[in-house]
Order: C-alpha cells, then structure tokens, then sequence
C-alpha cells in the first residue's frame, strides 16, 4: 500500500512508502494504520483516504503505535504521542506529549501513560488546565538503557504493567519494579491483559503471568499479542500467527498472510493487522482476510539519492533500490543488475540521445540507459578494474569521463576503457571516499574520512586539506560540489567549507551542520546543503546560510530540482513545495 | 623441481632393485596415454569407503562399498569422503588411497599398473603382486615404497615419499582406523528413571575457523537439546584432532557465554563436585583417553537447548606449495545433526541439514603465510620462524641396495603397559619395508636378546618369530641403552629403530655420551617412543645427530606416520639440524633434529620484551657428511595470535619430560591457557562462583579484550563484536566496507532460509536480503544522530527453510566521544621523541587509529602506533629552534571523532 499524499493546503507535496504496517486500529468507516511513511486513514477495503505527515502536524512522519483509550485514538509517533480526533477528513490534534518514540498508551486511574522509548510518561488532567506529565520512576534491571525502551503497557489483576527491552515491569507504589519472566526472556515486545492474567509476548517467545506463576509456550521472536475472536493471538516477525489450543502453542487457523507482524488489532470481529510485509484486513468475524495490495509509488522513505534528467526525478534508496518519477508517475526499476543499496545517482547527458543514469551502490556501479523498449543496464564491478565493490560518490569530469570515489580510492570511468585508480599510485592515504569532483583548474577533489584531497591523476603527490591544516573543521567529508572557482566541501560534523581555488587555495567555513553524504548542490546561485537537521540554503557568494523555512524536514539527504519544482528527499520520504 | 628430484630417486630405487623396465622415456600428454592404454586387468577391490565410491568401466560408472570387486575398471573416484581400493584381488597388491572428492585413471600394460592422477589426492604403496607406476605430464614413476600424488593442472602431478612429510598423509592413515567420531563432540545423559544412558540430540553444529599465520584456530559450536520434561547431568565427550591444542571451553548459562578456566585438576575436580552439589551450574573438561576430551555438563534443563563450545588450535595443513585447513566429520554415532555450518576465516564453505554421513573438507588458505610470526605479551616476545631450507646436493643419490635393519624393543620392567602397542609398532614398521629390505629384532632391557643372526626378509613368518620372541620375555629389569648401542654397533646395520620408552635406567645415562655411543653406530637412529614414561628428552638428541627422527607415539595414526617416516624417506637430509640460539632468547627445538629435503622446521622462541628481533638465524648440520651451515635471513615479523601458547606448549612437553614440578606446569599452564597433564578447564556459573573458589578469570578477560581489540579495530562510530551471546552462527557488522552512520551487518543464515529479520533497539525493523557475491544475508541501518553513545544490540531471527526460528544478538557500539590524550616530547639529540598516549574513558577501549603532529613548518608528520592508545615518533628539526614551540597533536579515534591538544617542546 503506498500512496501520495497531497495535504490539505496543497503547498506541499509528499511522497511517502506506506508499505511497513507498525499500529492498525479498526474504525467505524474503515481503518487506521500507523505506518512508516505516515498515518493512513483508510476505507473499508483498506483504500488509502488519508495519508498525514509530520507536515501535517504530527509530530514526526513514522507512526510507532495506535490506542484506543475511552473512545480516544492515540496515535504515537518517532518523536511523541498525541490524541488524535478524524473529522471530515481532516485530522485534529488534542493534546501529548513530544520528543520520544510512543508505542502505546494507556488510561489507568485518572492518568494517561506513554510507554516511550525513554521509559513511561505520566500525564495527569487536573482540572481544565495544561495537563502536567512526568516520568514513572523504575527499578530492578541491570540495563537502564534497555528498560527504558518500554514497548507496551497493560492493565491485570488491577496493577499496571510496563513491558520493556529490559524485562517486564509492575507498578507498585508508583514506581515500576522488574518482575523476573523466565531467563531469556527478558524483551518484551507486547501485554495484553485478561482479567487476572498477563499475557507477555517477548523475542523469546509467549508468556503468561497470573499472580506469581509464570508459564511458557514459545513461539519466538512476538512482536505482538492480542485477542482475535475471543481467543488469544500472537505473531512476529517469521513465525506467522499463533493461539493457544489446550494449553499448547498451535498455528492460527485462516491468519492473514503476513509473515513479518508487527500490527494486530480486533474489535467487533473487524481485524487489521500488517508488518513489514504490508497490511491486511479482514470485514468481520466470519470474512476472510484479505491483504491489500500495494500501489506504485516510492519504493523505500530511507532515500538516499536524487537526479534530475529532465521531467524525470530518479530516486535511489538506502535498501530499497532505484525508482523514477515522471509525469506524476513512479516506476520501479527492477534490474538483477542494480543491487538494492543506492548511495549516489549521476545523469550523464549525451547529445542526441537519452541521457545515461549512473548508480553506484554498494555493489558497483549500474548505468541504466532508457530505451524505447524500456531501459538496459550495464554494470561495471570489482570484476570489471573498480578499486573496491562499494561505490560511494560519482561526478562527471569535463571531458565526459565519470569520476568515483569508492571503498578503496577512486577511479575515472570511460566508455570501453578499464578504469583508471586513483589512490595508490598517487600516494593517497585514501580508503572510502564519499565525494568526488572537478575544480575550475582541472584538479581532482577527492573526500575521504582523512580530509579532502586536491590533484591530478598524474600528479604523484596531492595536496590534502584537513583540520590539522586548518581548512575543515571535521575531517570526515561527506560532500563536494564546485561552483566556478570555487569549490564547497561539506563535512560529517563541522558544516560546509568553500575553497577559492586559485594560485593559492583558502578556505571559508561557513554554517556549521552535519553534511549527509552527496548533500550538496548548487542551484541557480544558491547552494543547498542537505544535513541531519533540515535543508539549509546559502547564497554562494554569502558567508552564513539560513535554515529553510518553508517546509522543516529532518534528515535531508538529496535536492533535486524537476520541471523548476524543487524535489527534497529525507531519511521519512520526499517533499515538494508547489513554489520555486 | 621436487618432484624432478624425486624421479630421480624412484628410478634410482627401479634399477637398484632391478624389477621392470625403465619407462621414463614416456613422453606426452597424460590423457593421450591413458586412452590409448588397456584399462587395468587386475580387478579392482573397495577395501575400505567411507563416502560414495564409483568406478568406471567403459562407458559407465558403478557405485561401490566396501568388499566389492571390478574388473576393467577405467577409472574410480571418490565423492563426499575418500576411499582405499587395492589394485589386483591378491592380499599383496598396491594399495591406492582416495582422498576425497578425488578422480584418477588406471591402466595396465606389460609393465604393470598405470595410475594418472586426474583430479585431486591419492597415496600408493607398492604392492607384490604388481609394478605399479604414477603416470604424469613428464612421464612415469615408478613407485617402489610409497608416494603421496597431488593433481596439479595440466595433467601435472606432484609426487613425494609419504616418509618425508608424512603428516601430509593423515587423511590415508586415518581411512585406516576405526571411525571414531571426529569433527563434533556428542553428549550422553541417563535416560529418565533408569541406569541406561543415551545420546542427546544435536540440533547445530557450527565450526569456525580463523586462521593465524600457519595455524588454524577451530572453534566447533554445539548445541544440544534435551527432549524431557526433566533436569539432568550429561557427559560431553570431544575428539580433539591427532596434534591439536585444546585451549578454550565455553558454556551457555543462562543466555551468556561462560569461558572455561584452566584450573588445577584436582581442585577443578572438588569444585566440580561442589558445586553440583549446590545445583548450579558447572561444567569439567578433562582428559578421558587418547584425543577424547570429557566434559561433565550440569544442568541440562527440561526441554532446552545447551550451548558448548570447544576451541582448539591445530597446525594448517602444508600440501604443494600452499597450506590448507583440514576437517573431517565422521558419521554421527549420535543420529543426525540437525544443521551443520563451517566458515574459515568468515567465509562460508559448507552448510548442510540434518547430517547422518560423513564429510572430509579440505579448503586451501588463500592468504600468504607469513615466513616470521610474532605475537608481544606482557613478560616477552614470543616468535615462530618457518625455516626450509635449501638441501640440494649434487650428485645425490639414495641407498642403492637392500638396507639392514636391526629394531629395539624395549623390553625393560617399563615396558609393562606398553607391550601390546610395542608390537604393534614393530608390526606396522615391519610391513612398510621394501621388499628389499632384511630386519633383525633386538629385545633389550640390562641384556640382550636377538630374534635370530644377521638379517631376514621382511616376511610375514619372519615377523611372527619376532613377536613371539618378545612375547615370550618378561617385561623386567632396567634399561641399558650404552649396551643396546654396542650391541648394534656390532650388528652392522644401515638403519636402528628403536621402540621403545626411550628413558635409560641402567649403565651410562649421560646425553652426550650415549649421543656419541649412538653416533659410533653412523646411521640413521630413529625412535617410537611408547608408553605412559615416554619422553623425547634423550632420543630427539639421539635421533637428530644421527640423521633419524623421534616420535611419541600414542595413537595408530602416530604409528602410521611413524613407519612412514622411518621407511619410506630415502632422501637428501640434515642431520644435527641445530639452530644457534638468539642471544637471550628460549628456542624451541632445543635439541638436534633430523630435517628432510622439501620439509619445513618452524622454530619458535621467546625474546626478552626489549630484545630487538635477530636478523638471521643460523642452522648448522651435516649433509651427506658434510658440514652445512646456512644464515636464514629473517622477514620481517607478522603480528600473530597464539605464538605464545605455541611456545608454552613445547615448553609443557619439555618440563614434562624433565618432571618439572607440578606447580611450576600448573602455572605455565594457566598463564597460557594451555591444558597440561596436571590442569582441567572448568566452567562456573558467574563472577561471584570463580570469584568463591579463587579462580583467576583469565580466559574471560582474554575473550573480553579480544572483543574489545575488535571493537577498536572495526568500523568507527559504531563498531560490533561478533554475535556470540546468544547466538549460534555469527552474525557480524562489516566494518571493513562500511563507514559510521550507515553500518551494514552481514548474517550467514544459510540461502534457503525463509527469513531473515533485524530489529534495532531504535524501533526499525528490517529484512536482510541475500547477497550472492558474499554468500551471506546483508542488512543496511542508519543510526540517528541523537543516539546516545552506549552499547546496543540488533536482534536477529532467522526462519529457516523447515520453518524454524533461530534469534541471535549482535551488539555494537555508538562513540561520539572524542579521544582524549597526553602527549610527551622527549628531547634526543638534536631531535624530540615524541609520544601521546589515549587515556581510557570509562570502559570505553582505547580506540584512537591515527595521531598526527602539525610541524612548525606546516607540514604534518603522523605517529606510529606502538601499542593501543599508544603512538610515537621522532622528529628532528632542520634547523635550531628558538623560542618556545608548541606543536598541534590531533588524534582520531575508530569513530572518526577528533580531538586536539597543544604540545609546548622542552
């Protein structure tokens, strides 16, 4: 299931995976279904209605968990948890809490609860004013860092529950004490409470606590547990779905198929449930589940690359592999010869005929050329003369060549030549080099984790720049971009840097910010550095550059500029302004 | 060449002995003559097959077991496991042994049996009933004792006595015995309410092999699974390979990894005891009998699995010209093993589903091993040189007629226990004589008896006689050898064997004199040395100075290799071979040896901790009666684990035979972790139980820092051990492609699985997918800049093709704490050295990579790092300085973090 999702006030375009299946909850008119590309609001077959982002107010794009607390949706998110409340379509946001992955959220006395990634969140409604919150203290567990990544949180035998990485936790006195489960099975992933009995589903298999007796099915690694129909279900991640059946662990009979669960949720006999494998649903007690299948669009939310060739956006994934937009249309590229992990997309155009699309990933470099049958791809491997199989970095020099920066040097590409390493032979005390390009002089640049290195293929010594030559302010340098004489070199930690390339090579340091790999561009006389936290804009003759402010989108990680829109991809998917 | 030097002494034996006719002349491609000649006459018997064996005659292949015969056979290979076919249906025909996954072509003419090597490894030995003949590239060979033939391409062979490698021949010597369960170990519980014991199940095996320098350190996985509702106590029984060190034992308790601890036997004994009496959770491993090892595992819980792991080292395999790593997994007596996986040095190579057959696995090691290996401890420098040297002699040719000779059997008051495996050598000995050959038995103990005057042929009567002469003296009185050696001194023969404990009780004990008694002799001595007494102290000298070779010998094997060696080695030899000894350095072999033409020596020494390393060493000896003396000119060291157990370990054996005190074993045993005769390994249940019974855990902290070296050499911002904690198979991140931010694990589940899942503690689940050019399943992650810095681990759940779910953890680290250092110059001369030193952070390992020093000039000057966290350096201004100069020092550390301090020069 994935889908565009065109918000409300139209200024925006995003572009979301809605594949991955993490909450589902059963609505009177249809389904909702927190996913990792977003809340999805769908009709009865399971139709997308609805897609909203954190664009659209929530507070982050990945949706963590979904709860239903006295008629209430909770929705919580990567970056907190809010009550949410659908009206006509659009979604109303009524209070939460901020800044922690939510995965469930309970009502227990007049409280509500988060369970976070950072422990449990108290949030107490005394009277009509700001609710106060304040976090439950815990205790027992040697791993701090493990019981605070509470996953789930439940109601039995009157005492409140709190399932952690760390073990399985009850509230007495108004702190969580660690409850011991069984050696092994100390992640709990899911509760579900039934009466007096505690229903526990871990990584290690499927539990039962009433009162002080612990009991055993297996089952592997749960993620979740529940009641279907009366009975109780479990799945996880492989091992399907299963019930207890005379006190035995069997497989559940007529389950959705879903292998990877991560979502499972009944109510009056309609049913969702879904994973890393997508979504299923199912209409009543006695229908059967049907699994919705999924619509073209972007392939992964972990984009790692962008290009432009004319009307046509190529996209590369993290894991993913390669896609296209063009003309409002997304086509995956499917190719045994594209392996799935994408680091870098260059558009070489060629006159007279279809540009050519180079792909380095962590297997090679694949050039995919259109054709009007379609596309053909060539690779070129370690096989084929590359120094190493990763390739992190691609640019095209100015005679038409390709330069790539790879795991173990870099190598200038030509058609029906072998290619030419640079590294070794240039005395390069160079590994990974994550950006490549040419300066105005002719002179390769050459980003490795060591500093930036300045040359020629012939030259036998390079000039390296560094923090010890005080030109970076990181050493690590994850982007390069040239721009007449000068030269911009984007670091992991320590922001952009422009060298004036002439006689004599000075730096400018300006912005600081963490530079993601290939995560500059220029544009017109702007340059735009894509960091860890937003899209940053810089006129190129200026010395600081400012946050943009159009849209906020965390984790940028490519810009790209299609048909004069400008395209910008990020760690939760792609965004669009309807403006330049 | 060697094989050129070999031909030349085959056909030296052929016209010495007279017996067929010379048919080196035989020119051309091998097929070429294969085709043309008749297929083998004799029938063709299956001795002994252990995998599946075929043999073709015309057209087609027949499968055959053991007991069947063939006539016409073509050609016969071996699949799975090697085999022993005999060439004629006689009792005395050639023997051909198959390696396996092995293919050779036969043939016969007037001349006798042809057998061309076509693919893989095989060992003849001469038999009565026929000539037989290696056919290759450049001809024939004759074989008149027994050769080992490698296939090498183009039709090429490579063709050696078995005698003067004959470690290269275990594979052979072992389709002999018995199978007796190598590869894995099996475990045994009482069954339920009853005295009868049976077999637990073996759901995985998995065998890792990383090697280091020539040796290879093997660590076979087992878990078991208990069936019944109820708690029990098993025996864990282990056959560790013919050689191999034992030095680790770990066990699953209560989800984590628990390593073993040499400990005192008798004290790891009563602690054992205790503690199960306590119902916790111990485990014993000691020594049962021949290569067994017996653990005592407590408990085995109802219906769970149990985790063992038994770590030993064993020397890589010299083949040719290259090394291979050898593994044999004999038919499991237990039933099947549920899955079986073997990776060598990460690489995958074999991955099965329930195992009930037997596999032989022979994988050549690509990397080139290093010439000087060296590994730097806390108390010295411990090194290990390969040494071969070059024993060419010009005009050399091997004894040309029937060799004499006389075998001692020790038949003193000692040789009590070990009389039955006395004859048993004498027998083995007896059989590979060529038929040239004549023999006399010796019995000696304060006298002398013979089997009869002068010399026999090596016949199966004569044998007989000489059985019965020995089985008929009384183990009794002491042993003199000084009046053994006069005894042989007068018997004139060409060759002494001696069987024997080796120890002289009686008359003159002095080494250097029965050395020179032994030496007055002038030929070869070589030594079987049997029983429990049996020492090497006097015999290796004995041996070494007289051109022979010793040998304890505790198993059939060492008796096959033993026989070999001292039968079937007619070559070009240095006899005294002897190393001078660095200057403060402790080298082992200690003593004179006997080094054969083509064999290698791997010397091994401790050096002070600030002793620089020797340049050369010199060998001295005597070839042909001539004075040889070569400088081997040393390479330059490879940091090597293990050098320093493999020096302890000659060191053990040396104290042992010179009855070194037990204390004194115990505490060399323990620093090395290096099991002796006095130590066992004993598993406890945590901390606070070795920390109650005073047991030092030093074998837990060498796992801990070999994790933490690890950790600080992988990839930076976030670097993994090895998934071992709860894991079965290794699942492992490749820091070696992979830079921070975007690490990627690599997990070798096997292709078929169903799945393969990763979750991260950051809540991302994903689906690893296949990758076809690493064999193994690969995910991507990203870790968010706001992580905490901290440990962390990645669950991994494999569901595997029969719908089984397998978890595993792999932890890793998040650093983004920037090295923090100390920098020190240190004015020399004209020059400062200079050194900067990483202070720990916590626990945190010191992880700095690269150290660099900003020169007054600009230009930058980057640190050695000499041990970790440690980096130095010299630097010698070009002119005067004046003023006070103060430098910039930048460290980096695997995470890529940096820090920066200033250095102000005295």
């Amino acid at each position: 299931m994935t889908f565009v999702a065109a918000i409300a006030n139209a200024a925006i375009a995003v572009y979301t995976n809605t594949t991955e299946v993490r909450a589902c909850q059963p609505l009177d008119d249809g389904f909702l279904v927190g996913t990792g590309g977003g809340l999805v609001w769908t009709d009865k077959s399971g139709a997308p209605k609805k897609v909203w982002t954190k664009l659209d107010g929530l507070p982050a794009t990945r949706v963590d968990g979904i709860a239903m607390v006295d008629g209430d949706v909770y929705v919580g998110t990567e970056k907190g948890g809010v009550r949410v409340k659908l009206d006509k379509g659009a979604v109303m946001i009524d209070g939460g809490i901020g800044g922690m992955s939510v995965r469930d959220v309970v009502k227990y006395g007049d409280a509500i609860y988060y369970a976070t990634d950072e422990g449990v969140r108290i949030e107490q409604h005394k009277g009509p004013r700001v609710p106060s919150s304040k976090d439950v203290p815990f205790k027992g567990g040697g791993n701090k860092q493990a019981r605070a990544r509470v996953s789930s949180l439940a109601i039995a035998d009157g005492a409140l529950w709190a399932g952690t990485a760390g073990g399985l936790y009850k509230m007495r006195n108004g702190v969580f004490e660690l409850v011991t489960i069984e050696s092994g099975a100390n992640e709990v992933t899911s509760l579900y409470a039934d009466g007096k009995t505690l229903w526990i589903a871990t990584t290690n298999g499927l539990y039962t606590r009433e009162g002080s007796a612990v009991r055993g099915y297996g089952g592997g690694n749960l993620r979740r547990v529940t009641k279907v129909d009366g009975a109780i279900v479990a799945a996880g991640l492989g091992g399907g779905y299963v019930t207890i059946d005379r006190g035995r662990l069997v497989s559940y009979k007529g389950a959705a198929k879903i292998a990877m669960v991560q979502a499972l949720t009944e109510s009056n006999g309609v049913a969702c449930t879904g994973g890393l494998d997508g979504l299923a649903l199912r209409a009543s007690k006695t229908a059967a589940w049907t699994t919705v299948k999924a619509s073209a669009g972007i392939q992964a939310n972990d984009v790692s690359a962008l290009a432009a060739d004319g009307e046509t956006l190529w996209v590369g994934s993290f894991d993913h592999g390669l896609s296209k937009l063009s003309k409002g249309v997304w086509t995956t590229i499917e190719s045994a010869q594209i392996d799935h992990r994408v680091n870098a997309i260059l558009v070489e155009p060629r006159a007279g005929k279809t540009s050519r699309i180079w792909v380095a990933t962590a297997n090679g470099i694949s050039i995919v050329e259109p054709k009007p049958s379609g596309i053909s791809v060539s690779e070129i491997t370690k096989s084929e003369g590359l120094p190493a199989r990763g390739v992190l970095s691609l640019a095209r020099l100015r005679d038409g060549r390709i330069l790539a920066g790879t795991m173990h040097g870099a190598a200038i590409l030509a058609d029906g030549a072998r290619p030419i390493a640079i590294g070794l032979k240039q005395n390069l005390e160079v590994k990974n080099v994550w950006a490549v390009a040419e300066d105005s002089q002719g002179n390769l640049w050459l980003g490795a984790t060591n500093g930036v290195f300045r040359g020629k293929p012939d030259d036998s010594a390079w000039t390296r720049y560094s923090v010890a030559t005080k030109h970076l302010r990181d050493d690590w340098v994850m982007a390069i971009v040239p721009d007449g004489a000068q030269v911009f070199v984007g670091t992991y930690k320590g922001g952009v840097t422009r060298f004036a390339v002439g006689d004599v090579v000075t730096a400018t340091q300006l912005g600081d910010g963490w530079i993601n790999p290939g995560g500059l561009r220029i544009d017109g006389s702007t340059l735009y550095a894509s960091t860890m936290e937003g899209l940053r804009t810089s006129d190129v003759s200026a010395t600081t550059w400012a946050t943009n402010d159009t849209f906020t989108v965390a984790d940028t990680t490519a810009t790209a500029r299609v048909g004069g829109k400008l395209f910008v991809a990020s760690r939760r998917g792609i965004v669009s302004p309807a403006g330049p | 060449m060697k094989t050129n030097v070999l031909k030349t002494i085959l056909l030296a034996s052929l016209v010495s002995c007279g017996g067929g006719a010379k048919h080196d002349e035989i020119q051309g491609n091998v097929g070429t003559v294969v085709a043309t000649r008749p297929a083998m006459k004799a029938t063709l018997a299956a001795i002994t097959v252990r995998g599946e064996l075929f043999a073709k005659q015309s057209d087609t292949w027949t499968p055959m077991i053991s007991g069947n015969t063939l006539p016409d056979v073509r050609e016969v290979k071996t699949e799975r496991r090697g085999a022993i076919v005999a060439l004629g249906d006689s009792a005395d025909a050639p023997l051909l042994y198959l390696r396996a996954n092995s293919h050779v072509a036969l043939t016969q003419d007037g001349s006798g049996v042809h057998v061309a090597i076509l693919e893989g490894r095989a060992r003849l030995r001469r038999g009565a009933s026929v000539s037989s003949y290696i056919d290759t590239e450049s001809g024939e060979v004759i074989v008149t004792g027994d050769v080992l033939v490698d296939a090498r391409p183009k039709g090429r062979a490579d063709v050696r006595p078995t005698g003067a490698r004959p470690s290269a021949a275990d594979w052979s010597f072992a389709l002999q015995q018995p199978e007796t369960g190598a590869g894995v170990g099996r475990m045994e519980a009482r069954v339920a309410r009853s005295d009868k014991m049976e077999n637990i199940e073996l759901r995985d095996v998995m065998v890792d092999v990383k090697t280091a320098g020539d040796q290879a350190i093997t660590e076979v996985t087992h878990i078991f699974h208990n069936a019944i509702d109820e708690r029990r106590e098993g025996t864990f029984r282990f056959p560790v390979p013919d050689g191999a060190l034992l030095v680790g034992l770990a066990m699953e308790i209560d989800g984590k990894m628990v390593e073993g601890e040499i400990v005192e036997r008798e004290k790891a004994r009563a602690v054992y005891e205790k503690i199960v009496d306590e119902m916790l959770d111990p485990a014993l491993l000691e020594w049962e009998q021949g290569n067994w090892f017996k653990l005592r595992v407590f408990p085995l819980e109802a219906k769970a699995d149990k985790k063992v792991v038994i770590r030993y080292v064993t020397q890589l395999s010299k083949q040719g010209n290259g090394f291979e790593y050898d593994y044999s997994l004999a038919a499991p007596e237990q039933g099947e093993i549920g899955s079986f996986h073997l990776t060598v040095d990460g690489k995958p190579q074999l991955a099965q589903k329930n195992i009930a057959k037997g596999i032989d696995l022979s994988v050549p090691i690509a990397t080139k091993i290093p010439d000087v290996m060296t590994e730097k401890r806390a108390d010295g420098i411990y090194t290990a040189v390969r040494i071969a040297p070059h024993l060419a002699v010009p005009g050399f040719r091997t004894s040309t007629g029937a060799r004499d000779i006389a075998i001692v059997i020790d038949t003193s008051r000692s040789s009590l226990e070990s009389r039955a495996q006395e004859l048993e050598v004498l027998e083995t000995t007896v059989r590979q004589l060529a038929p040239q050959d004549k023999f006399t038995v010796i019995a000696a103990d304060v006298e002398i008896q013979r089997s009869w005057p002068g010399y026999v042929a090596a016949s199966e009567q004569a044998l007989r006689e000489a059985k019965k002469m020995i089985e008929g003296i009384e183990p009794d009185g002491a042993s003199d050898l000084a009046n053994t050696f006069a005894t042989l001194d007068a018997a004139d023969p060409s060759q002494v064997i001696y069987i024997g404990d080796g120890i002289a009780t009686w008359g003159e004990q002095r080494t250097d004199e029965l050395a020179k008694l032994a030496k007055k002799i002038g030929v070869p001595v070589d030594a079987a040395l049997v029983g429990k007494g049996a020492s090497t102290a006097l015999w290796a000298e004995l041996s070494g100075e007289t051109g022979g070779r010793s040998m304890i010998v505790k198993s059939q094997l060492d008796e096959q290799r033993f026989a070999l060696a001292a039968t079937q080695a007619d070559m070009i030899r240095l006899t005294n071979a002897t190393l001078e000894v660095p200057a403060g350095a402790v080298l082992f072999p200690s003593t004179a040896t006997t080094l054969f033409e083509g064999e290698e020596m791997v010397a091994v020494m401790k050096l002070p901790a600030d002793a620089p390393m020797p340049a050369s060493m010199k060998l001295t000896g005597t070839i042909s009666g001539a004075p040889y003396t070569e400088n081997i000119q040393l390479a330059a060291a490879v940091p090597t684990d293990r050098v320093g157990q493999r020096w302890a370990r000659q060191m053990l054996s040396k104290m042992e035979a010179s009855n070194a005190g037990k204390e004194e074993v115990v505490a060399l045993s323990t620093e090395f972790g290096v099991m002796s005769k006095y130590t066992s390994l004993l598993v406890l249940e945590n901390d606070e139980a070795y920390k109650k019974y005073e047991i030092d855990r030093k074998n837990q902290r060498e796992a801990e820092k070999a994790q933490q070296l690890a950790q600080a050499t992988t990839a930076p911002t976030v670097t993994g051990g090895d998934l071992d904690s709860l894991g079965a198979r290794e699942a492992s991140l490749s820091p070696d492609e992979v830079q921070p931010g975007d690490p990627e694990i690599k997990i070798p589940a096997p292709i078929d699985a169903q799945s393969v899942v990763v979750s991260f503690p950051f809540g991302e689940t994903k689906l690893a997918v296949w990758d076809t050019d690493i064999n193994a399943w690969m995910v991507r992650f990203l870790i968010d800049q706001q992580t905490p810095d901290g440990t962390y681990y990645a669950r991994v759940t494999i569901t595997h093709s029969d719908g089984r779910l397998e978890v595993l953890q792999l932890p890793y680290t998040v650093d983004t704490k920037a090295p923090i250092i100390t920098a020190k110059a240190t004015k020399v001369g004209a020059g400062y050295h200079i050194r900067v030193k990483q202070t720990r952070d916590g626990t945190r390992p010191k992880d700095a990579e690269r150290v660099e020093i900003v020169l007054p000039d600009g230009s930058i000057m980057k640190l050695g790092m000499t041990e970790w966290g440690v980096f130095e350096g010299d630097w010698t201004p070009d002119a005067a300085l004046t003023g006070p100069i103060t430098l910039q020092v930048f460290a980096r550390d695997n995470a890529l973090n940096q820090s920066t301090i200033e250095l102000v020069l005295p």
